[in-house]
């Protein structure tokens, strides 16, 4: 069998996520011979899911473990600390950054929430003056957003709505119970409340099946109705035999010839614990955001002194995330309540898109709304903090009657919004700290923004205002200013964006309009990195359509001789 | 100089051990399957059991609707978690707190808990709930963690996720997502 390192291939592709699995998806279709480097191991959820696992399966009952921060039975395989891998964050400031070991990355175990960005998201700072406006628009994306639709399978509803485009959309499923009663409140307080939008398959799908309704998309689901970058882009891209993929593959850096291209991506294989180097002409980059920013900080050499990409010092700055706060409440109108199966997809079958306008607002921008409740199956942490429900406590059988009548009548609203890159936001190589295979470390400085906290403020109000328009009671008080609102930690909401961004000027940004960068032009970006400005919507989708156009770009460039 | 087999079985064995840490999730999912056909893991000794066994099922018991958490196994489900704990400082906080429990016994009644007539018992567990949402002693403290284990060990269990809950879903629905004309 050939080795990889005696092959010169024409792509490496970093990273098997999201942008990993498309460019391999693509640029495999298209010919071309692409080796993908992953950090983890394989795992398939056709084989490895746990789904359907009842929790008295286990003495743990699902509860999180060392190796699985999201539950036992989660499709995860990564976290915010691994251990030999720190990462570190400048004196009193937080991040925590999760990271995927494994075949597809995040995808494995996301919310599947598919939303495309809106015309406005390309272009925020002609509207408001903050952050940068995107070199490419929406009207770019949106031929590859609508093949992505197609590819994947989406559901979700025709809304005409201005800066929530709609998509190639799948039926989607019936609200639950609970959720009408949020979409009545919502109503009435004249909050959009709209279908989820979720890559999840209503209608079967090539040899992909419907979705059976368990609700367990995030333990991995065995009959592939929801996308995880695997399923979808690349066990595909191996049938057309151009993929090799090799795992266990924790990439170093990348390495440069005479000419100032990049020649080879040297990794630590970690089964034998000795560097390997795969020699490419053409690089991918797609091990997320900021992992892709350490790769290119410590791919120093004379002729790249600061990194490769980075002559002007632009990688690993504009770090941003998502904002999070949320409400829970308890709602008597859902006491006792009909048995009935209300598992449904694994997600919202609603949600609330950005309804307000900025303008008349004292934040700049905006956020949407994810919901949760209902009777779903009951796993470890079920019914907690009774204590806090009126009248919640006790013991005996008022307690436990209390627990058969509560079962299903508690919702939650979570905010998802929309930082501003802020000079404070950022992450370096940390020159004292490696790894343990001796990779040096990134370090991440971190501070939200008043716009930030006063959005976060908003949620809030929005979410108190919601259960109480339910007839409910939130189960927390209202945080105070000192603790920001009750907004998450920078990283905490895993939508961490921009630290290699794309953009016209060369002076001001890492990537052209085709993700390529600017300082080498065989050296491309498919994941978060490229991103100029976070929008109210999750990434994920952004990055699928994204990474599709650059390996278009690719491979056209390529048959036009130009790399 | 080195000697070429050791050198190759000092390779073999970095593989393996590579291979092993790779192969770690697997691991993990195949000992907790094994775990749970054996004897579970005990950290309490059989005085402090049956007092836990007790405590769990004032919490939940038994009622016209369902079984309690002594027909759950609730207490074992606890014990397997301490037994299996990494935190010395857990696992002492409970011992701990079944010893507060007699103690507080002893005081309202003159007795342990264990030996208590069942008013009495109810009185202890009284005193012990009165800081649920808000607890100040040792016995309050405790309280609030043995209800929360409990509650979890009670509802992911087998009699209380089907007999008392009546959770009706985890299975292949076909077509469409019916929702509440499911039942």
């Amino acid at each position: 069998m050939k080795r990889p390192q005696d092959t010169i291939y024409d792509v490496c592709i970093v990273g098997s996520g999201a942008g990993g699995g498309m460019a391999a998806h693509v640029l495999t279709r298209a010919g071309a011979d692409v080796i993908m480097l992953e950090a983890g191991p394989r795992w398939d959820n056709t084989k490895d899911s746990a789904m359907f696992k009842w929790p008295y399966e286990s003495p743990r009952r699902g509860a999180s473990t060392h190796e699985r921060q999201f539950g036992e039975f989660g499709a995860n395989l990564g976290g915010w600390s691994l251990d030999g891998e720190p990462y570190t964050t400048a004196p009193g400031e937080r991040f925590d950054w999760f990271r995927s070991r494994m075949l597809g990355g995040r995808t494995n175990h996301w919310g599947r929430i598919s939303l495309r960005f809106g015309p406005d998201d390309f272009r925020r700072k002609s509207i408001d003056g903050l952050g940068d406006d995107w070199p490419i628009t929406y009207q770019d994306l949106a031929p590859y957003y609508d093949r992505v639709d197609r590819l994947i399978g989406i559901f979700g509803s025709r809304e005409g709505l201005p800066n929530h485009p709609d998509g190639v959309f799948q039926p989607p499923p019936r609200p639950r119970c609970w959720e009408l009663l949020i979409k009545k409140a919502a109503d009435r307080l004249k909050v959009t409340c709209i279908p989820a939008r979720l890559s999840i398959l209503t209608r079967p799908l090539g040899d992909r099946a419907a979705c059976h309704y368990c609700g367990q998309c995030s333990r991995g689901c065995a009959t592939n109705a929801n996308f995880t970058s695997p399923n979808v882009l690349i066990l595909p891209a191996l049938t057309t035999g151009k993929l090799t993929i090799k795992t266990g593959a924790m990439v170093r850096e990348i390495t440069t010839n005479a000419a100032g291209l990049a020649e080879s991506v040297a990794y630590i294989d970690k089964a034998t614990l000795r560097e390997e180097r795969v020699r490419a002409r053409v690089v991918v980059l797609a091990a997320s955001s900021c992992e892709s920013t350490r790769i290119l900080l410590n791919s120093r050499s004379s002729r790249f002194p600061n990194g490769l990409a980075n002559s002007n010092g632009v990688v690993g700055k504009y770090l941003t995330d998502t904002t999070g706060t949320s409400v829970s409440g308890f709602v008597p109108a859902l006491m006792d309540g009909v048995h009935h199966n209300e598992d449904g997809v694994g997600g919202a079958h609603l949600y609330m898109p950005w309804w307000l306008d900025n303008a008349k607002l004292d934040f700049p921008r905006g956020y949407h709304i994810e919901i949760g409740g209902g009777r779903g199956l009951p796993g470890f942490g079920v019914l907690g903090g009774i204590q806090r429900f009126p009248p919640g406590g006790g013991y005996g059988k008022q307690l436990k009657d209390d627990y058969r009548r509560y079962y299903g009548s508690v919702v939650n609203f979570a905010g998802r919004g929309e930082q501003v890159p802020n000079e404070h936001c950022y992450c370096e190589i940390d020159p004292n700290v490696v790894d343990q295979w001796g990779i040096p470390v990134l370090r991440f400085h971190w501070k939200w923004a008043d716009h930030e906290y006063q959005q976060v403020k908003h949620m809030q109000e929005t979410f108190r205002a919601l259960i109480a328009e339910m007839g409910g009671t939130p189960l927390s008080p209202m945080p105070p200013a000192e603790r920001g609102y009750g907004i998450s930690n920078g990283g905490e909401i895993i939508h961490e964006l921009g630290t290699i961004r794309m953009g016209n000027n060369p002076s001001t940004s890492a990537l052209n309009r085709n993700c390529q960068a600017h300082d080498v032009k065989n050296l491309f970006v498919a994941d978060g990195g490229p991103f100029v400005s976070q929008a109210d919507k999750n990434p994920t989708w952004t990055i699928l359509a994204l990474a599709w156009r650059t390996a278009d770009y690719i491979v056209e460039q390529r048959k036009a001789g130009a790399l | 100089m080195t000697d070429p087999s050791e050198s190759l079985s000092r390779r073999e064995m970095i593989q393996t051990t590579a291979a092993a840490l790779a192969a770690a999730p697997l691991l993990t999912a195949g000992a907790v399957a094994a775990c749970s056909r054996g004897a579970p893991g005990r950290f309490l000794t059989a005085a402090e059991f049956a007092l836990l066994d007790q405590l769990t099922e004032l919490i939940i018991p038994t009622d016209d609707h369902s079984p309690g958490a002594r027909a759950a196994r609730v207490a074992g489900y606890i014990d397997g978690r301490l037994a299996e704990s990494l935190d010395p400082e857990w696992q002492a906080l409970w011992r701990a707190g079944l010893q507060a429990v007699d103690a507080l016994s002893r005081e309202l009644n003159g007795t342990p808990f264990l030996e208590a007539a069942p008013d009495q018992r109810v009185a202890v567990l009284t005193r012990m709930a009165a800081g649920d949402s808000d607890p100040k002693t040792p016995p309050e403290r405790f309280f609030n963690q043995l209800k929360r284990w409990t509650v979890r060990g009670y509802y992911t269990s087998e009699i209380g996720i089907h007999d008392d809950q009546e959770y009706q879903g985890n299975g292949y629905q076909r077509g469409e997502f019916a929702g509440f004309d499911a039942t």
